[in-house]
């Protein structure tokens, strides 16, 4: 079985993620150098960093979409590099990712946006219990009447609810969210945020969340960690962070 | 210098293109199944094809028929028109012109919705979501292009026949029993198997190619477009290249 030692899982299996020395280029675009991090236990993590710092690639890495060069990344104890197929796609129903452009199945109804996670990985359940779990999803997000709709006839904001619930009908124990608010109005901004929140409460979720929208990150984050150059720059709380004398903190704050 | 470029751009092309087709062996033959989309696949690639396979198909016989009539009759061998339409459409012009429609049709839609999946994350969020999206998009439509071409050609065949009796009546009247009676005995096995076999490999290049191009689009919408005709132009080419490895296959056989 190819996965982590077992000391290594031992101690790391109750941790949601924990990353050690990741290492990411692009050609001679070295994206991340060498960068650690640590997801604890129902937390809600927000990256902070530029645009181009390497923030998306850092959880396409933790979800599998993009190999690392060198570096660990153990979701729940299982080294992700070291995961065969399968395993890898069963762990994948454990951690949600709402893409920043939501990328739902613009073929499918709403409904059967929902459906395609349920019908792949629990098959045991019935017509009735799938639709009592896609009404749930959908109400959750407080769009229960957009079922029979298409993807192209919502607007931004209920694309990314319809996005978020169908990262959450999978009741998975971490959410990799990729800049969640961007592109939206403030109004639908702060609506998006507001759901990120009750659904980390409903369902006791940890999360990542990508943003460089301070309104975003000030109010979704447990934690803020500044990527830059492509490392670990700094960590602490929201006050922590605005409250610093650093010049690479307050640029982000001004 | 430019020739060393394009040279190796298409090495590597090619050898990038039969590594996602092996990707087909070594991944789709393994369970998980997706027998519910593959049937859908069918559908969409056979049954919805089966129209515009017909109608050409059709005009292709009456064309056929019509221009070799004034040819025959010169030499007075206009009896033998329904034996040489016959031979020509079943061994030749129906499997070939049939696998170019299925490219234009079939290729450039499954480059151009794939593309389209591609830059818009859609086949990342199906693998993230824990399917495997090449099991689930391109071992389906593979297998069902692969499946539905030879039974498009044997159709597009039939209607094709059918429309050039349709042409050989418009100068004389021959009747419907003769006219396939005709066909029926002159056409033997070496006419009629290799033709078939061929269309499985048609639908297979197409199919791939418009998978690998699309399943590698970049670039936006623009990127969709060229995977869209990209995938056509270099399916219509391999389906050439196909067909004359076929023609020489069969006469070091020994059927032609």
């Amino acid at each position: 079985m190819s996965k982590a030692a077992p000391a290594d899982k031992q101690s790391n299996s109750q941790i949601p993620i924990v990353i050690k020395g990741l290492c990411k280029d692009f050609g001679e675009n070295k994206v991340l150098r060498d960068f650690s991090l640590k997801l604890n236990k129902e937390e809600n993590l927000v990256v902070l960093g530029r645009s181009g710092s390497g923030k998306s690639v850092l959880i396409k890495c933790i979800i599998g979409l993009l190999k690392p060069d060198s570096g660990k990344i153990i979701v729940f104890g299982n080294n992700v590099d070291l995961l065969t197929h399968h395993e890898l796609d069963m762990l994948r129903t454990q951690v949600g990712f709402l893409f920043q452009s939501n990328a739902l199945y613009d073929s499918m109804t709403v409904r059967e946006n929902l459906e395609f996670p349920l019908r792949r990985h629990w098959f045991e359940l019935s017509q009735q219990e799938v639709d009592d779990m896609v009404m749930e999803a959908l109400n959750n997000v407080n769009l229960g009447h957009t079922a029979d709709m298409m993807p192209a006839e919502l607007s931004g904001g209920m694309a990314k609810r319809i996005a978020l619930a169908r990262t959450m009908i999978l009741r998975p124990k971490i959410i990799l969210y990729d800049e969640p608010t961007t592109g939206l109005d403030p109004v639908t901004a702060r609506e998006i945020e507001h759901l990120i929140l009750q659904l980390h409460i409903k369902y006791k979720t940890s999360s990542i969340i990508i943003s460089h929208d301070m309104n975003c990150v000030k109010n979704t984050a447990d934690r803020v960690v500044l990527l830059l150059n492509g490392k670990c720059y700094t960590e602490g709380t929201f006050e922590e962070l605005k409250n610093s004398e650093d010049e690479n903190v307050r640029q982000f704050f001004e | 210098m430019g020739l060393i470029i394009k040279s190796k751009y298409f090495m590597d092309q090619t050898g990038q293109m039969t590594r996602f087709a092996g990707h087909l062996f070594s991944m789709g033959i393994k369970p998980p199944y997706e027998l519910k989309e593959l049937l859908a696949q069918c559908y969409v690639i056979g049954y919805r094809s089966l129209p515009l396979v017909g109608l050409t198909g059709f005009i292709m016989g009456l064309v056929l028929t019509m221009q070799l009539r004034p040819s025959l009759v010169y030499y007075g061998v206009q009896s033998q028109l329904p034996v040489m339409v016959g031979v020509a459409i079943v061994r030749e012009i129906g499997p070939v012109i049939t696998a170019l429609i299925f490219a234009g049709k079939i290729g450039s839609s499954i480059g151009a919705e794939l593309g389209s999946m591609k830059v818009t994350e859609q086949i990342d969020a199906m693998e993230v979501s824990g399917t495997n999206p090449y099991k689930y998009l391109v071992a389906t439509r593979v297998v069902a292009a692969t499946l539905m071409l030879p039974v498009l050609t044997m159709l597009g065949d039939a209607i094709s026949l059918f429309g050039a009796y349709i042409g050989v009546n418009i100068s004389a009247v021959t009747s419907f029993k003769l006219f396939f009676t005709q066909i029926l005995h002159t056409l033997q096995f070496g006419d009629l198997l290799p033709a078939f076999i061929k269309t499985f490999f048609f639908g297979f290049a197409v199919s791939i190619i418009g998978c690998y191009k699309g399943y590698n689009s970049s670039r936006g919408t623009r990127g969709v477009g060229n995977s869209a005709n990209t995938a056509v132009v270099l399916s219509s080419v391999l389906i050439f290249i196909i067909d004359l490895l076929a023609v020489q296959i069969t006469a070091l056989l020994g059927l032609n």
